[in-house]
């Protein structure tokens, strides 16, 4: 099933520039209130977090360990500041340490939904990249839980967990997952938006998973339309919609061959200038394109 | 499966020993001249007498936006922002009110101090009651060109970095540092958000003319880096004939400037608008989504 994660945003300017002046205040707090000191804990916070939002999960990593040694020090072990600072920790901590650092944070008695929302989703996304989508489904499950107390039932993070979950389920649960997915994405974001139209395009994939066929080319063709409205006829999401679509017309009785094939013409031109020739998707859209019957 | 998660940082121009605009000056005086009366040069300074806060972010061309710093870990953009068009006081540029926005100092996303990033010149620095102190107010020389403070000792054996010289992409990211850009080729940003009429690069990335230029078309085709923005239509005719000697239209555009119907202006609110730079056809009711899209 070819599915499409939510948009991501640019963090700019450049992060580099920045970092020095976080990184002279944490030196400051140290200098001026020592290095045991409340302030120093969320100097070094400070800079964890903007270095994760950066990108730099080694730097991040030191300073969220710094601040965590602090407040374990100062408040205990089952502090919500503790918890939430191991939670940080976790986030950009290599696999095997964040699974435990995300489990024992969990079984703490200060856990709470807040908490345990975007940690239960993460631990979901390292038991899922561990291609354990039993566990993964666990995660989510519970995530989509505690999300919906936090968040609302009709919340975008919500919406991003139902995502997840339909990787891991079957079919026709992954359809009513995307579904709703889809119906909240309309909701908080309109019809010709990325968010919305990733949401479509994600649908018409379980729904051609499922043999509803008719139902996927209405979902792609609405996809295709809000991407190429949103973000340009050269987008590579454009080029994901294309090959959806192409594929839910290919599947259909007496499909057009022409018309299927400057589908994936299409998407091929726009994975050569956006990926690249030799991009795993240009390869693959490639071959459907030439798989197709002459 | 796929899963598309995409950020990328522009280059840093930020590094190095940085001198000033008038230390440029002594050697480039046109050049500094021009630049000093552009808006760039003016994107940050210190509130006039009859203004009581403490930074006035933006030069008034179209608006000039109000900080203030709280207290050693705060500060406040505030509500009220002044809109040169209307001339008056209104709701600032993506608030929900007037009462303002509160940033922390050291937030995750550094939103206050990318402001003053993007309006000043050279490295910022935080002192101990957390007062922000640029380098140099406003967008100068080494914010293009890097830092000079070794070309300004050495001219003939220390070169500066030249934008022009590096091709429309390189620049759009240069200038899309502040202005945004696209973060990768997979960016998700929605080109029919009128709030995005503001990120000039970013819609000009998604012009069908600056993709086939293959680098050619870059933000000083139209915009003298040196000077103030022009005005005059003819002069972005001119760049837009560069390339288009012949136009072909299917209804008589007599008179018309090329971006009046190419580059229509987008309303992000009652007291702002921004030239859409998606440079497409559209038609007279809708400035942001282009008619020229493939139909399926």
């Amino acid at each position: 099933m070819l599915l499409l994660a939510a948009v991501a945003l640019a963090l700019q300017p450049d992060p580099a520039a920045l970092r020095k002046v976080y990184e002279d205040h944490v030196a400051r707090c140290e200098r001026d209130f020592g290095p045991r000191d409340a302030r120093t804990a969320q100097a070094a916070r400070d800079l964890g977090f903007y270095m994760r939002e950066s990108g730099d999960k080694k730097a991040a990593t030191t300073a969220f360990a710094m601040a965590l040694a602090i407040d374990q020090a100062n408040l205990g072990p089952d502090a919500r500041q503790t918890l939430a600072g191991e939670l940080a920790l976790a986030s950009v901590s290599p696999p095997p340490e964040a699974e435990a650092l995300f489990r024992k944070a969990l079984t703490s008695r200060g856990m709470d939904s807040t908490l345990a929302a975007p940690a239960l989703s993460a631990l979901g996304d390292l038991r899922f990249a561990a291609k354990d989508p039993v566990g993964a489904a666990a995660a989510w499950r519970l995530a989509l839980q505690h999300s919906e107390i936090v968040n609302g039932k009709d919340s975008d993070p919500v919406a991003k967990i139902l995502y997840n979950l339909s990787q891991v389920v079957d079919t026709k649960e992954a359809v009513a997952l995307l579904e709703r997915a889809r119906a909240i994405a309309v909701g908080n974001f309109g019809p010709n938006h990325p968010e919305t139209a990733t949401c479509e395009v994600n649908l018409a994939n379980a729904l051609l998973h499922a043999g509803r066929l008719s139902d996927a080319v209405e979902h792609a063709r609405t996809g295709l339309a809000a991407f190429e409205a949103s973000l340009g006829p050269r987008h590579p999401r454009v080029s994901v919609a294309l090959t959806t679509l192409a594929r839910a017309l290919g599947g259909q009785k007496g499909a057009d061959r022409k018309s299927i094939a400057d589908l994936y013409r299409r998407a091929v031109e726009i994975d050569r200038l956006s990926l690249g020739d030799k991009d795993p998707q240009t390869l693959a859209d490639i071959r459907a394109l030439n798989a197709l019957p002459k | 499966m796929k899963l598309l998660v995409p950020l990328m940082f522009a280059v840093s121009l930020r590094a190095g020993p940085y001198a000033t605009a008038e230390v440029c000056k002594q050697c480039h005086p046109v050049e500094y001249a021009a630049q000093s009366a552009s808006g760039h040069a003016r994107a940050l300074r210190p509130p006039a007498a009859t203004e009581p806060e403490q930074w006035a972010f933006g030069a008034g061309n179209q608006a000039v936006t109000f900080v203030s710093q709280l207290n050693a870990t705060d500060y406040l953009e505030h509500g009220e922002t002044w809109y040169t068009a209307t001339k008056r006081f209104d709701t600032t540029p993506g608030h929900a009110d007037t009462r303002g926005l509160r940033y922390r100092l050291f937030d995750p996303s550094a939103g206050i101090l990318r402001c003053f990033s993007c309006h000043s010149t050279g490295p910022l620095q935080v002192d101990g009651s957390g007062t922000i102190q640029p380098h140099e107010l406003g967008v100068r020389c080494e914010d293009c060109h890097g830092p000079g403070a070794e070309h300004a000792a050495n001219p003939t054996k220390v070169s500066l970095k030249k934008p022009g010289e590096q091709g429309g992409a390189a620049m759009n990211t240069a200038c899309g540092a502040c202005h945004r850009v696209q973060s990768s080729a997979e960016d998700g940003s929605n080109l029919l958000d009128p709030w995005n009429s503001r990120h000039q690069p970013l819609l000009l990335a998604a012009s069908v003319c600056f993709q086939k230029s293959a680098g050619k078309l870059m933000c000083t085709t139209c915009h003298s880096p040196h000077q103030a923005l022009e005005v005059r239509q003819e002069t972005y005719n001119k760049a837009c004939l560069g390339c288009h000697a012949a136009p072909k239209h299917s209804a008589s555009v007599t008179g018309r400037p090329c971006a009046a119907c190419h580059m229509p202006s987008v309303r992000t609110n009652a007291n702002l608008a921004f030239v859409n730079h998606r440079i497409a056809v559209y038609s007279d009711g809708d400035a942001l989504s282009p008619v020229t899209l493939a139909k399926h």
